[in-house]
């Protein structure tokens, strides 16, 4: 469909009859400001084609001119399927509608408006049609940055138009049914992630089988713990038969008796052999007695032998060591003797050293008062030297400021000669041949050319032909030149020299004398030092202090060393004097020294001889007074005959003790070992202990079989095998309802899974046609995008950089654009496919940046190559370079 | 002499998988105790020998262990002999001295030890009771040298499995064995037991008497109580099976290629198990059908199990979907290329049979859900 005309009349505020002209195939631009009318006249083509010419509603309403009495009259005119139509409507009053095609009028009245929509493939509806596709294409103001929904209408042609190239059905109601039951038939069991859903059959059957589990597992533990019961209850009645067996019993009471009765037979055999022990003892102790009398005897009379012959020893020993005693002290006297003559020769020859040491150094300090004194003359010379040369240079300084006004002095004096000269006339005088010699210029004869400038007056002569005087004009150079004279004089005055160059040369003399002063005051400094880190203030005339105060220190010291007066020997001969003093007196010291040795010596061995005796006298005074003692126990005389008496009683006693010995160990034999007793008194107690655990045991075994039996009736009585296996049943039916829901519940999922995911092949492949013709549109804008679409056709988003972004998150401009270019998309099908209607789009990409929107005039006149595009925009620089066939608004009046 | 031989009784069992039918199968086991008295009286059985298991477990509640007591005191001119089994054991605090605590009437005798007891003047029986679930001697051993007065007819009553006899997990096989030759060699003139389910002759003098009530479908069809008579000691028995059950334990197995034979395979089940309301039926269902054959096979299924008392249908059923099938989900888009790709997923040799078995039903699911 391509519109090829407009007009209108009473409508809006065209109350005369306006004409839209230049409407025709391709990119269409009607650019005219805000209530020119642009909306009023999309308004008006709206309600030519779609609505019935004469229903009343609002929006028919307000298409008439305020106040007009005429209709509201539109004149649409199109072309479709090879053939052109005009449409004739008039609205509100004196309504009527007529149809020509081809220029023949086909319709009129009610059959036009019909007729007007089955041209267009559009169904009727009551006072209008069903806009189908042109409700998707056109857009009005202000709707442009909404999704393109297609109606029912729109995707019923959308989807024939696809469905006849792709051959693909989606199922429609009954897939969509079929998904729905399943997914309300999982809904039943599951929740959305596929978990057992609460108070739904799976979970139930899930609950059951979990109920029937634990009761099962709670049974089998009762179950256990009665089966071991009945094991206990067994093993505690065959115990109870053994414990209660009365032979067993009385034969163990007999075993213990019999064990008692050998104990006690132990014990009494134990005792006897104890009183035989205790007899034993006595007499052994009785002949120890007499046998220690006897033998003390007998060693009393070997002591007081013994004693005897160390007297007469030691007797012999006192006398020989009090003549060593005496020996040690005659030598002890002769070696003290000379330890004296050797002390006197020593103080001797220690004096003569001390007196050799005086001399020498007395020597040593005539020598350095020589030296000081040669150095502090020379001080004393350098000292006036440098005071002459500071004076000189006093003399010959010229200040380096004073230099410095000389040499400015001299440049202004140049620098005004200069401008002087450049503003003097310049006088060239070039001799020809004639004149050679014979002219002067300023008063030199010129010789080929001169060339001058006549700063002051110059006069050329020409021979006595001419002479001619240059005047230079009066100017205030003069007068600098001879202020800037008179400047240098008073500088060279100030400075008290001629010129500059003797200014210069006074400087370098100055220098020269500072360089010969700093030597000379080094020298001094190396002559009479200073000590200390660094120079004091006046630190020459402090080390020729230091020099004269040790001038001053020598000349004492060599008073004080000549001790005659008379005239010393050199230095080689008083050291030799003082060595050969040392060696005597070393040699003294060496000798005094072993003297001094040998004296202590002698005297310590003197003292041990007196040592030595005094031992010896009382070793025998000690020996002397225990032979006494032991004579007063036992005098010589009655010692015999006590040695013979004792000597019999300890025979006697002996005799005893071995006859008391031999019955204890006939004793002793008949009593049971250790062992054999811990082994009688082991089997006493483990008899006792055994009939007496045999009682306790059996009372104890009664209790258990009581108790056991109790419980067993208690746990047997409760049905629990029943239970067991009725629960064992229930777990084997929940686990076959379990498996059966859960067979289900996959297959429904299966079911679900394949369902959807055909439906969205299904759907893929159903939308790539119309993504095939979005995608240049959309490249041509975001290259790369993708763009998501639903079934409906409706937008869902975009697809940037491999990222999703749902259509309502994107920007206003970028969602105007999108729903544009899925609008030209949907559009381009269309026409692709036979079926070409008008995109038409009132004040659209008003949200576009300046970059966005010469692309989207791109797609627009791409899109243009396939259909109708009619955009009307009061943006008319924006739109400048939008191309297209530009539209304008006429009045008729034809 | 005649006597009737029993066993396997197995009072309170719960058949809880059996849901609001269980106390059903749970009322027949005492309905089973009194049919078995019936007959005795009728054929003029003094002695009616039940051979172990008596109960179900060894921890009864007291009703169960006087419930079968209370049907057999009503017939006062039988002598029930009851023997300890493998499930009932004569075990300390177990069911027997529960049982004999509360009272037993006069008609009622337990034999708890292997003591030789007089039937009569003419007969001794000889019992053998298992003190342990799982004994590894062969009690019957000790009727070897138990001594009778000659001409005493001798009759043995054990529980427990013969040498070598039987199918792998039956109760009782591992253990508590008895020599199957145990009749000759105990100069048995009846060797009566118990612990196999089904009725069946060891040898002219050993017999297992079978469950009196079925409880499986491994067992026999119908419950069974065996009539003895023995003329005189060393004659011959004469042994004839009656039914006393309720209920028939049937399994069957249907190999399915259509729908088409269910209606005859149906007469044939009412004829081998008149009358079918008290049926139990076990029928596992294989082959493969299409998806409306499969719907058809619902419905047989659904009447059937109306019919019969119960009905447990295995179905291990391959689903091959038809071309009507598939048309009748739809002919083109969406549901069709989910039912294609469902068939296609269910034969696929590379998935698991749990993944194949998934895809069947997810494809049957659609059949329902598009067909609906």
């Amino acid at each position: 469909m391509i519109i090829t005309h407009l007009a209108v009349e009473g409508v809006g505020r065209f109350r005369s009859r306006h004409v839209l002209r230049g409407l025709d195939t391709g990119l269409n631009l009607l650019c005219a400001p805000n209530e020119a009318g642009k909306s009023t006249l999309f308004r008006a083509l709206h309600l030519a084609l779609f609505a019935r010419h004469g229903s009343k509603t609002e929006e028919m309403r307000r298409l008439g001119s305020l106040g007009a009495e005429l209709p509201a009259c539109v004149e649409v005119g199109f072309k479709r399927g090879g053939a052109d139509y005009l449409v004739k409507k008039s609205f509100l009053r004196s309504t009527g509608a007529k149809l020509y095609k081809n220029g023949t009028l086909v319709a009129d009245g009610r059959a036009a408006d019909e007729a007007v929509w089955t041209a267009l493939d559009l169904t009727p509806g009551t006072s209008a049609a069903e806009e189908a596709a042109f409700g998707l294409l056109w857009v009005r103001q202000g709707q442009s940055f909404r999704p393109a929904e297609p109606d029912e209408g729109t995707r019923a042609l959308l989807s024939r138009v696809i469905e006849a190239e792709v051959g693909e059905v989606l199922g429609g109601e009954r897939g969509e049914r079929v998904l729905r039951r399943v997914a309300d038939r999982l809904a039943e069991d599951e929740t959305a992630r596929g978990q057992p859903k609460a108070g739904g059959p799976w979970k139930a059957a899930l609950d059951r089988r979990a109920e029937a589990e634990r009761t099962l597992a709670e049974l089998r533990r009762t179950l256990d713990a009665l089966e071991a019961d009945r094991t206990a209850l067994t093993d505690k009645l065959r115990e109870r038969a053994l414990l209660a067996d009365p032979a067993e019993t009385a034969r163990q009471k007999a075993d213990r008796d019999a064990a008692l009765a050998e104990r006690d037979a132990g014990a009494r055999a134990e005792q006897a052999a104890q009183q035989a022990g205790t007899e034993e003892a006595q007499r052994e102790l009785a002949a120890d007695r007499a046998r220690k009398r006897h033998e003390e005897l007998v060693g009393l009379d070997q002591r007081i032998a013994r004693t005897r012959e160390k007297i007469a020893a030691l007797t012999r020993r006192a006398a020989e060591q009090s003549a060593a005693k005496d020996a040690q002290a005659a030598r002890l006297a002769a070696q003290e003797q000379a330890f004296g003559a050797l002390a006197t020769r020593l103080a001797e020859a220690e004096r003569a050293v001390d007196r050799a040491r005086r001399r020498e150094t007395a020597a040593r300090d005539a020598e350095r008062v020589a030296e000081i004194s040669a150095r502090l003359v020379r001080a004393r010379e350098l000292r006036e030297h440098i005071a002459r040369i500071r004076q000189l240079i006093t003399t010959l300084a010229v200040p380096a400021d004073a230099v410095k006004a000389i040499e400015t002095a001299m440049q202004a004096l140049d620098a005004a000669r200069a401008r002087a000269e450049a503003k003097a006339p310049r006088v060239r005088v070039t001799i020809g041949p004639a004149g050679a010699g014979r002219v002067t210029c300023a008063g030199e004869a010129v010789d080929g050319t001169r060339d001058i400038a006549a700063v002051a007056p110059v006069t050329v002569a020409v021979g006595d032909l001419a002479t001619v005087e240059i005047v230079p004009a009066a100017s205030d150079d003069a007068a600098a030149i001879e202020g800037a004279r008179e400047q240098l004089a008073r500088a060279l005055r100030e400075a008290g020299v001629a010129s500059l160059a003797e200014a210069h040369e006074r400087r370098a003399r100055a220098a020269d004398l500072q360089t010969e002063g700093r030597g000379l005051a080094a020298e001094l400094a190396a002559t009479a030092p200073v000590p200390g880190p660094g120079p004091a203030k006046g630190g020459k005339e402090d080390g020729i202090a230091l020099l004269e105060k040790a001038l001053a220190e020598a000349q004492a010291g060599l008073e004080t060393g000549s001790d005659s007066g008379a005239p010393l020997p050199d230095r080689d001969t008083l050291a030799r004097e003082r060595a050969a003093a040392e060696a005597a007196r070393d040699r003294l010291r060496r000798e005094h020294a072993d003297a001094q040795s040998a004296v202590l010596a002698a005297r310590s061995e003197a003292e041990a001889e007196t040592l030595r005796l005094q031992a010896l006298q009382l070793d025998l005074a000690d020996m002397q007074t225990r032979l006494g003692e032991d004579l007063a126990v036992c005098p010589d005389d009655r010692r015999a005959e006590r040695l013979v008496s004792l000597a019999a009683e300890a025979a006697q006693a002996r005799a005893a003790f071995d006859a008391a010995t031999r019955r204890a160990a006939e004793l002793r034999a008949a009593v049971p070992t250790a062992d054999q007793r811990t082994a009688l008194d082991a089997r006493v107690r483990r008899l006792t202990q055994a009939i007496d655990g045999r009682e306790r045991r059996l009372a104890e075994v009664e209790r258990d079989i009581a108790n056991l039996q109790g419980r067993i009736a208690t746990r047997g009585g409760e049905g629990l095998g029943e239970r067991e296996a009725e629960t064992a049943d229930a777990l084997a039916l929940a686990e076959t309802e379990v498996a059966a829901i859960e067979r289900r519940l996959a297959a429904l999922r299966l079911l679900r899974d394949a369902v959807t995911e055909s439906r969205r092949a299904a759907r893929d492949s159903y939308l790539a046609p119309v993504k095939t013709a979005m995608r240049p549109y959309l490249h041509a804008l975001f290259p790369g995008a993708d763009a998501a679409l639903d079934a409906s056709f409706a937008i869902d988003g975009l697809t940037r950089a491999g990222a999703d972004e749902p259509f309502v998150s994107l920007s206003d401009g970028t969602r105007e654009q999108v729903a544009i270019i899925v609008r030209l998309a949907l559009g381009r099908l269309l026409a692709e496919r036979g079926q070409a209607v008008p995109v038409l789009l009132d004040d659209s990409l008003v949200f576009s940046d300046d970059d966005r929107i010469e692309r989207m005039f791109d797609v627009l006149t791409q899109a243009a190559e396939k259909q109708q595009v009619i955009v009307l925009t009061c943006r008319s620089r924006a739109f400048l370079s939008c191309g297209g066939r530009a539209l304008t608004i006429e009045r008729d009046d034809a | 002499m005649r006597f009737v031989h029993t066993a396997d009784w197995q009072i309170g069992k719960p058949f809880v998988r059996f849901g609001d039918k269980a106390e059903a199968f749970r009322a027949a086991r005492l309905d089973a105790v009194e049919a078995i008295g019936r007959l005795a009286v009728a054929e003029g059985a003094a002695h009616v020998l039940v051979a172990g298991d008596v109960f179900d477990s060894d921890s009864p509640a007291n009703v169960t262990l006087r419930a079968p007591v209370e049907r057999m005191r009503g017939f006062s001119a039988v002598i029930w002999h009851l023997l300890p089994g493998n499930h009932d054991a004569h075990r300390p605090g177990g069911p027997w001295e529960r049982l004999c605590a509360l009272g037993l009437p006069a008609n009622v005798v337990v034999h708890l030890s292997a003591e030789p007891v007089a039937l009569g003047g003419h007969a001794v029986l000889l019992p053998a009771p298992l003190t342990s679930r799982h004994e590894t001697r062969d009690l019957t051993a000790r009727m070897d040298e138990a001594a009778t007065p000659p001409g005493t007819i001798r009759i043995g009553l054990a529980h427990g499995a013969v040498t070598r006899f039987g199918t792998p997990g039956d109760d009782g096989e591992a253990a508590n064995q008895i020599d199957p030759g145990r009749a000759e060699k105990a100069g048995l003139d009846y060797l009566a037991l118990g612990d196999w389910h089904r009725t069946r002759e060891i040898g002219p003098r050993t017999w297992y008497a079978g469950t009196p009530e079925p409880d499986r479908h491994d067992s026999q069809t119908v419950g069974t109580a065996l009539l003895v008579t023995v003329p005189q000691a060393g004659a011959p028995p004469t042994v004839e099976p009656r039914h006393v059950g309720t209920y028939r334990w049937a399994a069957e197995t249907l190999d399915l290629a259509d729908a088409d034979t269910l209606a005859a395979r149906e007469a044939l089940l009412r004829t081998a198990h008149d009358p079918v309301s008290k049926l139990v039926l076990k029928l596992k269902i294989g082959g493969a059908l299409s998806i409306a054959a499969r719907r058809a096979l619902d419905e047989w299924l659904e009447r059937l199990q109306a019919s019969v008392f119960h009905l447990d249908a295995a179905l291990a059923l391959a689903i091959r979907p038809d071309a009507a099938d598939l048309e009748r989900i739809d002919f083109d888009g969406v549901l069709r290329r989910v039912a294609e790709t469902l068939k296609a997923r269910a034969a696929d040799p590379a998935l698991t049979a749990a993944e194949r078995q998934t895809a069947e039903d997810a494809l049957l699911a659609l059949y329902l859900e598009a067909t609906a």
